[in-house]
């Protein structure tokens, strides 16, 4: 326990004068602190309770930072991959497509029915249908 | 204040020094055990209660959300800092408000009274009821005239009992500037209350 370093002062020293003045307020404050009307400490209590029910604001820091993080790296692989590829299958597209701009109607359409004009050739033709006939 | 410790000094009479108060289990208790002397600090700032419970409010509002998950003994230094900035900004606010009234020159004009949010000069309550409710005025008056760092490092150090570190925090400063701001209040709070001799 610490001395009373006042107690031997003279009642008008400063110290003593304040120290007496701070237990005096600190007194009077917790009087005052215990003495609170009715209606007000109604309020209080709301207030308290509103702030208790209030939901806790997320912090969001630590989902978003990996999430950001996660995206650049995304992001930064794409960058890099995607040169890596475009050469190969670009020119076969680009060709594709140059052939079918130059084409006229007829072949557009022979282009986009492939399958069928492939099954047409391989049957066989009128003359030799009706020779096979003919030899039966 | 010559290097005089207050907390020593006031040590036998159990005042201004660290209160030995259970940690509260709960922030609903913490809240329900200082909220109280939470409203007598912002009202003796504000000097208006409707004011000072927004202010209560507002702290607790802020507490709850952002350090709910703080341990329990940082709840007082962070309420007490909360409150402070709360308290602080609302003086800011009725000033500006209070310069714009004057431009506009409305009050006092047509004998009605100054602006609403003007410090009422007695605090209304039943403490005043009590023996000492002229003293509490008077000591309510006295350190509201203080300058704002003065003010609060009495109120947290002295009224509030927080210790030097805690107020510190509270204050956002270091515990020499606590010690000087609480040192000039005290002599200016001494001279002021000449009277309590």
């Amino acid at each position: 326990m610490k001395p009373d370093t006042t107690a031997d002062l003279d009642k008008n020293h400063p110290r003593r004068t304040e120290a007496d003045l701070a237990a005096r307020a600190h007194a009077l404050f917790g009087s005052a602190s215990e003495h609170i009307d009715g209606d007000t400490l109604r309020r209080l209590r709301a207030a308290r309770v509103t702030a208790l029910g209030t939901p806790r604001r997320r912090n969001l820091l630590p989902v978003l930072v990996p999430a950001g993080a996660l995206a650049a790296a995304a992001l930064a692989l794409a960058v890099v991959w995607h040169p890596l590829r475009a050469p190969g299958s670009a020119p076969a597209v680009a060709g594709t497509g140059a052939l079918l701009a130059s084409a006229n109607s007829s072949e557009v359409d022979m282009a986009q029915n492939l399958d069928f004009y492939g099954w047409l050739a391989s049957q066989p033709q009128p003359a030799q249908a009706a020779q096979a006939t003919s030899v039966q | 204040m010559d290097d005089m410790n207050l907390a020593a000094a006031l040590h036998p009479e159990g005042l201004a020094v660290p209160r030995a108060v259970e940690l509260p289990a709960t922030m609903e208790a913490f809240l329900a055990q200082v909220q109280r002397r939470a409203f007598r600090v912002a009202e003796m700032g504000l000097g208006n209660a409707d004011d000072a419970l927004d202010a209560v409010q507002d702290a607790m509002l802020r507490l709850h959300q952002h350090y709910r998950q703080h341990p329990a003994q940082e709840w007082s230094p962070l309420f007490w800092g909360i409150l402070r900035r709360r308290i602080t900004d609302l003086q800011r606010r009725r000033k500006v408000r209070s310069i714009v009234v004057g431009w506009l020159g409305t009050a006092g004009e047509d004998g009605e009274d100054g602006p609403v949010w003007e410090p009422a000069d007695a605090l209304a309550d039943p403490a005043r009821a009590i023996a000492g409710r002229a003293a509490y005025a008077d000591l309510s008056r006295a350190v509201r005239a203080l300058p704002r760092r003065q003010r609060e490092a009495f109120m947290l150090r002295v009224l509030e009992g927080l210790d030097v570190a805690a107020t510190a925090q509270a204050m956002g400063c270091s515990d020499g500037s606590v010690k000087t701001h609480l040192s000039r209040a005290m002599e200016a709070l001494r001279h002021k209350l000449e009277d309590w001799r």
